[in-house]
């Protein structure tokens, strides 16, 4: 009787999944976006990343700056899911993009500092959900997703709807009913945050980006380029040289666009995303770089732009 | 290992399956190593401690049970009782009160430096340090006889479901049912499953999506917040603590009885209470019952007269208080329970002798006594949660003094409603039907419908990081 309450519960999910989040039904276009790019003629361009890459680019501008320059037909998809990082963005490549017939020339991964580096914590109920089965099991645990509760849960999200999404069925149900959820649940979220980092102390050790190396790897393998943008945010983060000498050492590019011109406190709508107009000026910024790049692939000087 | 991890029931797997195919015996033994192994998933370190305290205590009760003489009787007790309080305090409390004796000494010009241990607490020393002094009182008053031999012991010590958090069992209760065969009926199955899917939901779904919203109002400064978030921080934590403790303790009983084991109850819907007596007969009733059995009453109870009772009362809160932790906060909410019985014990008397107290309540007036009470309780636990006396008494003065509502109040308030209401309800039924296990008694279809959805909320409202139970740190 319980299973079949749970199994009531599970066909229900899956039948109503793109309702439940505007996250989840941009995850489910994603094999439809990697398709339709991989049958373009044209430079294939993806950008990758989360909500700050959603708030911040605006691909209709990069397109422009693009073709303004004489540059091939662009073909550009955009996948940005909520609250993700390089855990979900690896498989989400693997997954989707690398096995493809033609796979993209250029992926343009937006991040900050934190989101790319190995102390960052893999969410396994959202890998598990969206992006990775059961196959990229070993590499998960390769990568370091090695703890006991975390293998379970990535276990347990595999088979059941309803526990790997369960964050977007609570949140959903929760804003309903529950009156300033997503902005109390923000706040929550951050004094925990600031909680668990105090509790912790400040980490020791170097940073290391064996995720990011792999990342780079495998686009490498298939003659494709990353770009690598460091995003702006309204207070200032460190990037670290073992992220430079990374990138240096798998032939991508870093492009630092944490200060950019014409952009202010002003063009913020909180501490990482930007508003439309700041999303004008950063999007006319990365598209004249990217153009820069694009036309002088072989010389491209590996994390260092032109002044301005 | 928590209750609430899935690590957890993969072990009790396992150790369910074993141990119907065992006859009693090797039951008892694969019950110890179980323990062990649970104990150990905490922290391994304190095995040792476990172990040797367990020796120790078991060769005092049988030296306590061949002695006939009185004073080496006294003698025995009196350092059974030195050796188990002796490690709770070094453990617990020698940090504390030397910091506090440092303290006045320095304030009295004397200029001494602490000398603190910096010890680690073991995990479930406070709970099962009282349940091997209950059995060797137990055995002094002859209510009850060492086990002839140790394993047995070391289980009633080390008995999984209870080890870590109570309840406190009796040794008049626990060990009988270790040395007999135990048999399990359909009944006890239907019981189990109540006990732990009613103490999951409670710890999952209700106290662990409380603890966030209580935590950021505890962790913000007092003047900070407004009087309804204060007062919201209140409410949200009485029921948290209360949801995160009865579900730690349904589960208890819910393991132990697919083991045919039967395990005090430690909760019967204490917020119903109409008197604070009343309400720690209902509240951790394993740990008042063992205070008011071995302590109040060898200190006189009431039959002292009144002044002594009082003063007894009073002793006995404040210990209960030392005992949940060694903090100022920790003693002064022991202190505050016990005014609340010296208070409504006055009342009590002064009601007789105006002829009052024979004036049955009407429903409204209990439903009064039960909301007043109800209020004092979770001032109580304001003390409780506090970092300290001076935060709860500008939480409790916002709480009082400013009605300025803000979005975090709102979200408190409905997301409070939300989570506690149902269960508030719930247990009204239960309150009111007089039968602690009616659900369980319902149809099969009925139960079957209720624990599936009990297990959809279980998955979609598992919060990310779910946090230890609250009584582990005592």
């Amino acid at each position: 009787m319980i299973l079949a309450i749970v199994l009531a519960g599970e066909v229900t999910l899956r039948a109503s999944m793109p309702v439940v989040s505007g996250t989840l039904k941009h995850i489910k276009e994603i094999p439809y976006a990697a398709e339709m790019l991989s049958k373009s003629e044209g430079m294939r361009i993806l950008f990758l990343g989360n909500s700050m890459i959603n708030n911040g680019i605006d691909v209709k501008i990069i397109r422009g700056e693009l073709e303004k320059n004489s540059m091939s037909i662009i073909n550009v998809a955009k996948i940005n899911p909520d609250g993700t990082d390089l855990w979900d963005w690896y498989f989400l490549y693997k997954n989707y993009f690398f096995l493809q017939s033609n796979p993209p020339d250029l992926i343009v991964l937006g991040f900050r500092s934190d989101f790319v580096d190995d102390r960052r914590q893999p969410n396994p109920s959202r890998l598990a959900a969206n992006f990775s089965g059961l196959n990229d099991l070993p590499e998960l645990i390769d990568f370091g997703m090695t703890g006991r509760g975390e293998i379970t849960e990535y276990l347990l999200a595999s088979s059941i709807c309803l526990y790997a999404h369960r964050e977007a069925i609570r949140n959903r149900l929760m804003d309903w009913i529950v009156p300033y959820y997503r902005e109390s649940t923000a706040k929550i979220g951050a004094n925990a945050w600031k909680a668990q980092s105090e509790a912790g102390g400040e980490v020791q050790g170097e940073y290391s980006y064996r995720r990011l190396e792999g990342l780079l790897r495998l686009v490498r393998s298939k003659c494709g380029m990353v770009v690598l943008v460091a995003m702006p945010t309204r207070n200032k983060y460190e990037l670290k040289k073992e992220i430079l000498l990374t990138t240096e050492k798998s032939n991508a590019v870093l492009m630092d666009l944490r200060v950019v011109r014409g952009l202010s406190e002003a063009n913020f709508i909180d501490a990482v995303h930007l508003n439309s107009a700041g999303a004008e000026v950063l999007s006319r910024e990365l598209g004249e770089r990217l153009t820069y790049i694009l036309s002088s692939k072989v010389n491209a000087p590996k994390h260092s732009m032109p002044a301005r | 290992m928590k209750f609430n991890s899935i690590e957890f029931w993969l072990f009790f797997s396992f150790v369910i399956v074993s141990y119907r195919f065992l006859p009693q015996k090797f039951q008892n033994r694969l019950l110890l190593v179980a323990g062990y192994v649970f104990y150990s998933s905490w922290d391994w370190r304190f095995l040792p401690l476990l172990w040797i305290s367990t020796v120790v205590d078991y060769i005092l009760s049988r030296i306590l049970h061949r002695s006939s003489e009185h004073s080496t009787r006294v003698v025995v007790l009196a350092g059974s009782i030195a050796v188990n309080l002796g490690v709770l305090g070094i453990f617990k409390y020698y940090d504390f009160f030397t910091l506090e004796i440092v303290r006045i000494a320095n304030y009295l010009g004397a200029d001494f430096a602490p000398c603190t241990l910096g010890l680690a607490l073991p995990v479930g020393i406070s709970f099962y340090s009282l349940q091997k002094l209950g059995y060797l009182l137990d055995v002094y008053y002859s209510r009850n006889e060492p086990p002839a031999n140790i394993f047995d012991f070391a289980l009633y010590t080390c008995f999984f479901p209870i080890i870590l958090s109570g309840p406190i069992e009796r040794s008049t209760q626990l060990m009988p049912q270790i040395l007999a065969p135990r048999a399990i009926k359909q009944s006890d199955i239907s019981e189990a499953l109540y006990h732990i899917f009613s103490g999951l939901f409670r710890k999952v779904v209700l106290a662990d999506n409380l603890a966030p919203i209580v935590n950021i109002i505890f962790s913000t400064d007092p003047k900070a917040l407004s009087g309804p978030e204060c007062l919201a921080g209140m409410y949200l934590y009485t029921f948290q603590i209360y949801f995160d403790f009865s579900g730690y303790s349904h589960i208890a009983q819910g393991v132990a009885k697919l083991m045919g084991f039967d395990v005090m109850w430690n909760f019967k819907m204490p917020y119903f209470a109409s008197t604070p007596s009343e309400f720690w007969n209902r509240w951790h009733i394993s740990l008042s019952s063992w205070i008011r059995d071995y302590l109040y009453i060898p200190l006189g109870g009431n039959r002292l007269g009144k002044v002594r009772t009082l003063t007894n009362l009073t002793i006995t809160m404040l210990l209960v208080g030392l005992w949940h932790g060694a903090a100022w906060n920790f003693v002064v909410w022991g202190m505050f329970h016990g005014c609340l019985l010296v208070a409504y014990r006055i009342i009590e008397l002064w009601g007789c002798k105006r002829n009052t107290a024979s004036i049955p309540p009407s429903g409204i007036g209990n439903c009064l006594k039960v909301f007043i009470l109800f209020n004092l309780i979770a001032v109580g636990w304001l003390l409780f949660r506090s970092d300290s006396i001076l935060q709860a008494s500008v939480m409790l003065w916002r709480g009082l003094t400013d009605f300025s509502t803000t979005n975090l109040f709102y979200y408190s308030l409905i997301s409070g409603a939300v989570y506690v209401l149902p269960m508030i309800i719930f247990e009204a039924w239960i309150f009111l039907s007089g039968d602690l296990l009616i659900f369980s008694r319902k149809k099969w279809y009925v139960q079957g419908l209720v624990y599936g959805l009990v297990t959809i909320f279980l998955m979609i409202f598992q919060p990310v990081g779910s946090s230890e139970f609250i009584y582990f740190r005592f």
